[in-house]
């Protein structure tokens, strides 16, 4: 299935990028995650009429990515999976609210132009901000970070368990799907009544692999407790640099750095 | 060294035949002894029940000293590696530093030990390169290495390799028989691979049916047909 | 329906994780409880990635022409059981979120409760362990699969409801967007139980043992009524949620103070016919927010957004140009 070796493709790009030695993927995961999740959390905070004060936001993916190196296209293949449920709200609020605000030129300018465009634009930068986590921190220093937080052992063993067996996962569906087509005689995906003994042996599959995976785990010594390695300390820079940015999102949230600058002309 | 001694193992306690029947044999230190034997005879199970994976219903198993019993378990699989047929089944954590480090980690050892261990494994089958890589994108050999070196950063005295040639191709396959034969481990290794086998081992233990039908060396033998006869009359 | 951060206030998703978090710390004391199965922990990780597998597995619908896919939580509820079931499904929710932007950041605590606590917290002990601890045939497994698919589905797309109209984002009326979202997931539910069920039947015909265990009551020990404790939680959620964003919206002091104390009166400056203008919006519209929109002065908010995508972009630009020169100058 052509959706099947995208999501493996996906993963071996952010994997690759992950492994980039700019300063941004040097910066502690603490310091990325506190930042991404205070720039999410003050842009959606933002009003949902808010457009030109959401200008300024962007300067974070816009640089981050480009001190990064972080490509543009996974951005938009990310984007494209959101805007379907943002595209409904966004058009809903533009058909909705037909309050003028004010005029552009001859152009009215509703309350449901602005909020949708608000809405696509905080998606947008929402998206890109974690984009820019993942592509600059490999999982496992994630998942280590996550523990340090206190999130509970099992759940990031989870994590990683997962995401080392989805890749097997779905190549054994990808062979089981195309055997499947050899003898369906065509036509895309699968019929609805071969459904249950397709996923029920790729389920079966899996609950034996989880059985051998079990052995394995015993046999080096797992007993229950997940021990990952450690990270290295947060340095008085990446603290800096943290604080600096959340500092930096605080005030864009707060002061209307377009509408400043506007005035000045 | 490790003894087996009249192991008899059920799959379940209801089953009428064994799975293993009165199976005894020792392997020296550094001995490389091939297991082997049709499908079904045993050989696998014959590995799991020496690490306690598959508890016996009667015999014994003594490696280094130490017996197997339910106290022993963790000190026992420590000092028997059992690198497993498939290596993704092994190899669960998604960076090989990873999951050669999970052993080490799991028995107390600290991160600058357990680096070493890992750093260590990995030098001596030649992959430390593939230190960071993502398991997913190894190659066939470079997994069934990666779970070697995996087993080998506990510094085990015995390897116990389950096919360690299937999902080979022949270069991968000779790959790893140079890397075993550099190790100074004792092997037990369950293989169809005959010439894998005859090249690699002195020691032929045969299985069939749960039962140790014979165990003889690799001068005893003689050539790669006689020991295809063999295995074809068991 | 997994839930974007865009699409959320800061209150909403505060609240949801709050109330996620809750529940996954319960679930993970559940593991730690006598009955646990050491084994369920390599299980649970293979499932997650199964479930994401099956995700992606279209089936083709008679009749419709479309496809669908599987969600995954009463499947592994089954197999699983309730508590480690959420785990994994938070695990995999997690990764979509991380890899794909299927669900924002700070709206994982939505979506763990919407796909998670839904299906495996509350359909799966009030619809599914009960039909099937009278007996396990196939009409059974069918309809506790069905039912409690769809249940789980409907909960969890009224939550969406709640959630998105509680942020404030969307200007869909309460009964317009239910009656939009409700009937869209019951067809899925519907489609998705039929799956559900005929996986499960398949599983019962071939490997039996795999379902009882789940349903085996020692597992479930609780002390207090679990579903009571989680329904609850989600009325709490809800009235929290709305409750603090109304506040929010309209009591904007703490805002407007903290703007007019660090910028003065800089940004204050309204023309009288714009004030009056802001005076009559603020009874319609949203409360001003003192972006250029708002208080009469869009063509200085348009020029300054301009001015600062135009210094951002041009800065990003430079700065991917010179890394390049330098990644071309280090190959020679």
């Amino acid at each position: 299935m052509a959706n099947l070796s995208a999501t493996m493709k996906n993963f071996c790009t952010l994997e690759q990028l992950a492994e980039g030695r700019t300063a941004l993927h040097r910066l502690h995961p603490l310091a990325k995650l506190a930042i991404t999740l205070a720039y999410a959390a003050a842009v959606i905070s933002f009003p949902i009429h808010s457009l030109s004060a959401l200008a300024p936001m962007a300067a974070y993916p816009l640089l981050g990515m480009a001190l990064s190196e972080t490509p543009w296209q996974p951005l938009l293949r990310r984007l494209a999976l959101t805007v379907p449920f943002v595209a409904m709200t966004g058009l809903s609020n533009l058909l909705l609210d037909r309050q003028v605000w004010f005029y552009l030129g001859a152009l009215p300018v509703t309350g449901g132009l602005l909020s949708c465009l608000s809405v696509f634009i905080k998606a947008f930068l929402t998206v890109s901000a974690v984009l820019l986590l993942i592509a600059t921190t490999p999982l496992a220093d994630l998942t280590s970070q996550l523990l340090r937080l206190r999130v509970p052992r099992v759940l990031c063993l989870q994590l990683m368990l997962t995401y080392r067996y989805i890749s097997v996962l779905l190549t054994e569906a990808e062979q089981m799907y195309t055997a499947y087509q050899l003898r369906s005689g065509g036509g895309r995906g699968i019929r609805m009544r071969d459904m249950g003994p397709f996923l029920g042996q790729l389920l079966l599959r899996s609950y034996d692999r989880a059985d051998r995976v079990y052995c394995a785990m015993k046999c080096r010594g797992y007993d229950g407790t997940y021990r990952a390695g450690t990270l290295p300390r947060l340095t008085v820079r990446d603290a800096a640099a943290a604080a600096s940015l959340c500092g930096a999102i605080l005030l864009l949230r707060l002061v209307n750095l377009s509408l400043l600058l506007g005035r000045l002309f | 060294m490790l003894t087996a001694e009249h192991l008899t193992v059920k799959y379940a306690p209801s089953d009428a035949r064994c799975a293993l029947e009165d199976v005894s044999f020792t392997l020296g230190d550094h001995e490389r002894t091939a297991l082997l034997g049709p499908n079904g005879a045993g050989k696998s199970t014959l590995l799991l029940a020496l690490v306690g994976i598959l508890p016996a219903l009667s015999g014994s198993v003594r490696a280094d000293g130490v017996t197997l019993d339910k106290t022993t378990l963790a000190q026992l699989r420590q000092r028997l590696g059992l690198v497993f047929q498939n290596p993704d089944d092994q190899l669960f954590m998604p960076t090989v530093f990873q999951d050669v480090a999970f052993g080490p980690r799991n028995y107390g050892m600290g991160e600058a030990e357990t680096a070493q261990a890992v750093d260590g494994a990995l030098a001596s089958l030649g992959i430390s390169h593939l230190r960071d890589r993502m398991i997913h994108k190894l190659s066939g050999g470079e997994k069934r290495l990666t779970a070697l070196a995996g087993v080998l950063a506990m510094h085990p005295s015995v390897l116990l390799l389950d096919e360690p040639t299937s999902f080979l191709d022949p270069a991968a396959s000779r790959r790893l028989q140079t890397c075993l034969a550099s190790l100074e481990q004792g092997m037990l290794i369950t293989t169809h691979d005959l010439p894998f086998a005859m090249d690699l081992c002195e020691r032929f233990l045969f299985l069939s049916r749960g039962r140790l039908v014979r165990d003889c060396t690799r001068r005893e033998l003689g050539s790669e047909e006689d020991l295809r006869r063999e295995l074809e009359s068991l | 329906m997994h839930m974007a951060d865009a699409l959320l206030s800061p209150a909403v998703g505060g609240v949801m994780a709050a109330v996620s978090a809750a529940a996954v710390g319960l679930s993970v004391k559940k593991l730690g409880g006598r009955d646990f199965d050491e084994k369920k922990i390599p299980m649970m990780g293979v499932m997650g990635a199964f479930v994401f597998a099956g995700q992606m597995i279209n089936f083709t619908i008679p009749g419709t022409g479309s496809s669908g896919h599987i969600g995954g939580g009463i499947l592994l509820a089954a197999v699983l059981g309730p508590f480690p079931a959420l785990l994994t499904l938070s695990a995999v929710l997690i990764i979509q979120c991380l890899f794909f932007a299927d669900g924002g950041l700070l709206a994982l605590g939505c979506n763990i409760f919407n796909m998670g606590v839904c299906s495996c917290l509350i359909a799966w002990p009030l619809l599914f362990r009960p039909i099937l601890r009278r007996g396990v045939s196939r009409r059974r497994i069918t309809a506790a699969s069905v039912l409690s698919v769809v249940l789980g589905l409907q909960l969890g797309a009224f939550c969406v409801v709640l959630e998105t109209l509680a942020s404030g984002v969307t200007e869909l009326p309460f009964g317009a967007f239910a009656a939009l979202m409700q009937p869209i997931h019951l067809a899925i539910g519907l489609v998705e139980g039929l799956v559900t069920a005929a996986v499960l039947c398949f599983l019962q015909d071939t490997r039996p043992e795999l379902l009882s265990a789940s349903l085996d009551a020692r597992r479930l020990d609780a002390g207090v009524s679990l579903k009571k404790v989680l329904i609850a939680f989600a009325v709490l959620a809800v009235v929290l949620g709305c409750g603090v964003s109304r506040y929010a919206s309209t009591h904007p002091d703490g805002l407007e103070w903290s703007i007019q104390t660090l910028t003065g009166s800089t940004e204050l400056k309204r023309g009288d016919a714009a004030q009056e203008k802001a005076d009559s919006s603020e009874d319609t519209a949203a409360p001003p927010d003192h972006t250029g929109e708002s208080d009469g002065t869009p063509a200085a908010g348009l020029i300054g957004s301009a001015l600062t995508l135009a210094a951002a972009g041009g800065a990003g630009w430079a700065i991917r140009a010179v890394r390049k020169k330098k990644h071309s100058g280090d190959k020679n």
